[in-house]
């Protein structure tokens, strides 16, 4: 008799709709209490031709400590990661077969960190890559490291500052000075021209076994999806110089007037490449420029004067040279891999010629010409004049 | 009937409930003129009101009577200025009387015995006098009255502390204090066949437009209930949408904010009985406004205005977003919180929609209590409630620490809310958009946003946009909602409502010392 009537509409469907929402299949909800978070992951060749997926998972609790939900979270005192791994022909196989031994349900979304071991890598990681990449919670910004070793003792390690290897490798890679590849990002480069690219290589440091203090970090070289080699930490600052990834670098150098070594810090380094073609001659210069500090004077030359400055700056030129020029060793000559990008920087300036020359650029890249052009400059000497603890006569 | 107080009861039918109150044969019958026949008349429609009382006097030569009310008029000013001038006065007609005898301010004529009841029940007293064919109405009301107090609900920094009080007279005084122009017009009628509520209707002539001012009068005028004894019956009668939960006038008890609301165009209601007056029509926005706002620095209330915004969709949204964010979006928490929310988590047994509806629950009901009981046992009350039952519930493992934090949050945004009925409907509206979040995830959150959008974009108020100025979208007057604009920048009066008389200060008081005649 009252306006009920307008709505009676809402209340005979409503009534419909109302119990399909207690329908078990409506819900695909699933609390947090019910995932096991994988923070990262790691894939193993095992011996009998199988592949070993270890995922490491956040530890909801303190191991052997147990303590009341509120009060938990200032976890130092345990590890807070559970490393579990199973084996499969393929990655999904393993991966179906963890989650049987699981009472929870696995989840990529806060996943961050994939690795893999070098034997993995070398046999080829487009398969592995496919399947991480078609997960809907895999994030394509996730960090790929190629480890020296299993990649499943790395997720065991013990990080010292963080909560677990995986946030370790995660922040270094977030705010290090480390050569970066994210798991979207290598697949946009093995389907570009060159295809060739770098991922970040990392082994533990022998003395620093059981805990990953610090990981020694060089660069694996792909060519399209199979590693062919790896670059020392030395090269891969050179080439994360040239990628202009670097934020800052140190340099030890040793002056013809004196026996002590001058520490310098480079920052605001910055590199160019110019291609040229001139024939059939390919050519490429190394433009750079960088300044920097000195940060320790242990010879007795006074760094005011600036005939020892300049002489400086020269040598720090050479040392880059040097090594920028074993880099191009390594990857031109050695393993013919381009992962600086020469390819690319030729293809823009001279788009007809490349077009031409893509399908025969791995012969063509060896032989391409490189000139450097650096340009380092000291620019802030520090807080002392003449060298710490010599006397006026002693200085040069 | 064990208790019939009314009058006329006995002769209305409860069937006959068309036209106003009183179509009644006896009481629009005129008085008459004999003394007796109308003492018989009068002791018979008050049957049964020993509170009326009946002074037999003589004026003169002629018989007099004296009705009058116990406890509605002042019996001291009574003998004072009625009965001792009327023993001494040599007049004999009520002419006269009122004319030279009586030493009060006002007095009035009643022919009807209807006119009678009402002039008598509104305090006044009724002199009649033999041969007379009208009686004389002397208002004399004066009963226990609350003073003027700061109203506890409202309560500024910086502001007039006065609020209103249960009697209509004193709060259009304080009205009438704060617009001293003859512009301020104030309608008045009565509302509810029994409880006759005296119920103004204030507007600025030259400002309100007269066609909200006939709308309000219309829609006031259309009430027919038996008593209102708050305006929040007027309110409920009076609305554009009924079904709505959201106001849609805007209750105050301030006597600065009627003002205020006054020289924007718009039209106040005031009742007898209450302190709480109201505003037609308004916005969403206006209620998210604090008359505070327009007494601080322009940059203070903007910046207060936007965290109350703030607040209000955390106290609408914030359970039903980390809900949806627990159950369904895992991916979305950064890493680092998401695994501190997982540990506290990790010993709970139960799924996040039952935690946050027990805890909001829980919450409600706290709030309730502290409002009802005595304001000494309020506060224990919340801190047995919020301290020892929160960290117990924490440590029993039976809700998590985050969750205690989230509902602690909303409810302290729902108390930023500057109006409790806006603060009101949209803690209503959490918890069907958290159980629609519980459901459906953050799609589900968004579905409920979407339908309240909808709701509010359809809602008028006295045929005003809801979400004016944003929907429909008017750039002119984001003055007063994006920021509260500085006085000397408000030249114009909202275009909804003030268009009529839209300037309101010179655009040209902006203070600047070239302005001076030094």
């Amino acid at each position: 008799m009252f306006a009920w009537r307008r709505y009676s509409t809402i209340f005979r469907y409503g009534w419909i709709i109302l119990p399909s929402l207690l329908l078990s299949g409506c819900w695909d909800r699933i609390e947090v209490n019910d995932v096991a978070v994988i923070t990262a992951a790691g894939i193993d060749a095992s011996d009998d031709n199988l592949v070993e997926l270890s995922v490491q998972i956040f530890a909801p609790k303190e191991q052997g400590n147990q303590q009341v939900a509120g009060q938990a979270g200032n976890g130092a005192s345990g590890s807070s990661a559970i490393v579990q791994s199973a084996k499969g022909k393929t990655v999904p196989e393993a991966f179906f077969r963890l989650q049987g031994q699981m009472t929870r349900q696995m989840f990529w979304g806060q996943c961050n960190v994939f690795i893999m071991s070098e034997t993995v890598a070398k046999e080829g990681i487009r398969g592995n890559l496919d399947y991480l990449l078609r997960q809907i919670y895999v994030r394509g910004n996730s960090h790929l490291f190629i480890s020296h070793g299993k990649a499943k003792s790395m997720l065991q390690q013990s990080a010292s500052m963080e909560r677990n290897s995986a946030e370790l490798l995660n922040k270094l890679s977030e705010n290090g000075n480390i050569l970066k590849m994210a798991i979207g990002r290598i697949n946009n480069r093995m389907i570009s021209d060159v295809r060739d690219s770098t991922v970040p290589w990392i082994r533990t440091l022998p003395m620093s076994k059981g805990k990953l203090v610090q990981s020694a970090v060089g660069a694996a070289i792909f060519k399209k999806d199979k590693m062919v080699g790896h670059i020392d930490e030395k090269q891969t600052e050179g080439l994360l110089w040239m990628k202009n990834e670097m934020k800052e670098a140190l340099l030890n150098v040793k002056l013809p007037e004196s026996d002590g070594l001058i520490t310098v810090r480079l920052y605001k380094m910055k590199t160019n490449l110019i291609p040229r073609i001139k024939g059939n001659e390919w050519s490429m210069t190394i433009k750079g420029f960088a300044e920097d500090d000195i940060v320790m004077n242990a010879t007795n030359l006074q760094m005011g004067n600036p005939v020892y400055v300049k002489e400086l700056e020269k040598e720090v030129e050479q040392q880059l040279i040097r090594t920028l020029d074993r880099l191009l060793q390594q990857v031109q000559h050695k393993m013919n891999a381009d992962v600086l990008d020469f390819g690319e920087t030729f293809h823009r300036k001279y788009p007809k010629q490349w077009q031409k020359a893509k399908d025969r650029w791995h012969d063509i890249y060896p032989t391409v010409k490189v000139d450097y052009d650096l340009k380092v400059v000291v620019r802030r000497p520090g807080k002392l004049i003449s060298p710490a603890g010599l006397i006026e006569q002693e200085v040069k | 009937m064990p208790f019939n107080l009314n009058p006329f009861s006995s002769k209305a039918t409860p069937s006959d409930s068309t036209g106003n109150s009183h179509q009644q044969n006896d009481k629009d019958e005129p008085i008459s003129q004999a003394l007796t026949v109308n003492r018989r008349k009068l002791e018979e429609i008050l049957s049964g009101c020993p509170d009326v009382k009946y002074r037999q006097l003589r004026v003169h030569d002629k018989e007099a009577m004296l009705l009058y009310i116990d406890g509605l008029s002042d019996l001291h000013f009574l003998s004072q200025h009625v009965l001792q001038p009327l023993l001494h006065t040599s007049a004999s007609d009520l002419e006269t009387i009122a004319l030279e005898a009586l030493t009060v301010p006002n007095t009035g004529w009643v022919r009807t015995f209807a006119e009678c009841v009402d002039h008598a029940f509104s305090g006044s007293a009724l002199l009649f006098l033999d041969n007379e064919p009208h009686a004389l109405s002397i208002p004399l009301a004066g009963w226990e009255q609350r003073g003027v107090e700061e109203p506890q609900a409202e309560s500024v920094v910086r502001g007039p502390r006065e609020g209103f009080t249960e009697t209509l007279a004193v709060n259009i005084s304080m009205l009438r204090r704060k617009i001293k122009s003859p512009a301020l017009k104030l309608h008045t009628t009565t509302v509810g066949r029994y409880s006759k509520s005296m119920v103004a209707i204030a507007y600025l002539e030259g400002i309100a437009e007269e066609t909200l001012v006939r709308e309000t009068k219309e829609r006031i005028d259309r009430i027919d209930i038996d008593g209102a004894l708050e305006s929040a019956y007027l309110e409920e009668l009076i609305l554009d949408k009924p079904y709505s939960p959201f106001p849609q006038v805007l209750t105050t008890e301030r006597p600065d904010v009627i003002a205020g609301n006054l020289f924007e165009g718009r039209v106040a209601i005031l009742m007898d009985g209450t302190p709480i007056a109201m505003v037609a029509p308004i916005t969403l926005f206006s209620l998210l406004q604090s008359p505070e706002d327009y007494y601080q620095h322009f940059l203070m209330s903007t910046l207060i205005r936007w965290l109350r915004y703030g607040a209000a969709l955390i106290s609408l949204l914030l359970p039903s977003v980390y809900v949806a964010v627990l159950s369904f979006h895992h991916e979305m928490v950064p890493s680092l919180l998401f695994f501190t929310i997982v540990r506290s988590r990790e010993e709970i047994p139960f799924p996040a929609i039952v935690e946050a509806l027990m805890m909001e629950v829980a919450f409600e009901a706290l709030r309730e209590a502290g409002v009802k009981l005595p304001k000494q046992i309020g506060p224990a009350v919340s801190i047995v409630g919020a301290l020892i039952i929160g960290d117990a519930a924490v440590s029993a493992g039976i809700v998590s620490a985050t969750m205690v934090m989230v509902v602690a949050i909303t409810g302290i945004a729902s108390f930023m809310l500057p109006k409790y009925s806006v603060g009101m409907s949209l803690r209503l509206l959490r918890f069907p958009i958290m159980l629609l979040s519980s459901i459906l995830g953050l799609f589900g959150t968004m579905l409920g946003v979407l339908a309240l959008v909808i709701h509010l974009s359809t809602l008028r108020s006295f045929g005003v946009p809801y979400l004016s100025p944003i929907g429909p979208f008017q750039r002119k007057q984001w003055k007063d909602v994006g920021i509260r604009a500085p006085w000397w920048k408000m030249t114009s009066r909202p275009h909804l409502t003030g268009k009529y008389n839209s300037r309101r200060q010179t655009p040209i008081s902006k203070p600047d010392p070239s302005k001076g005649n030094e």
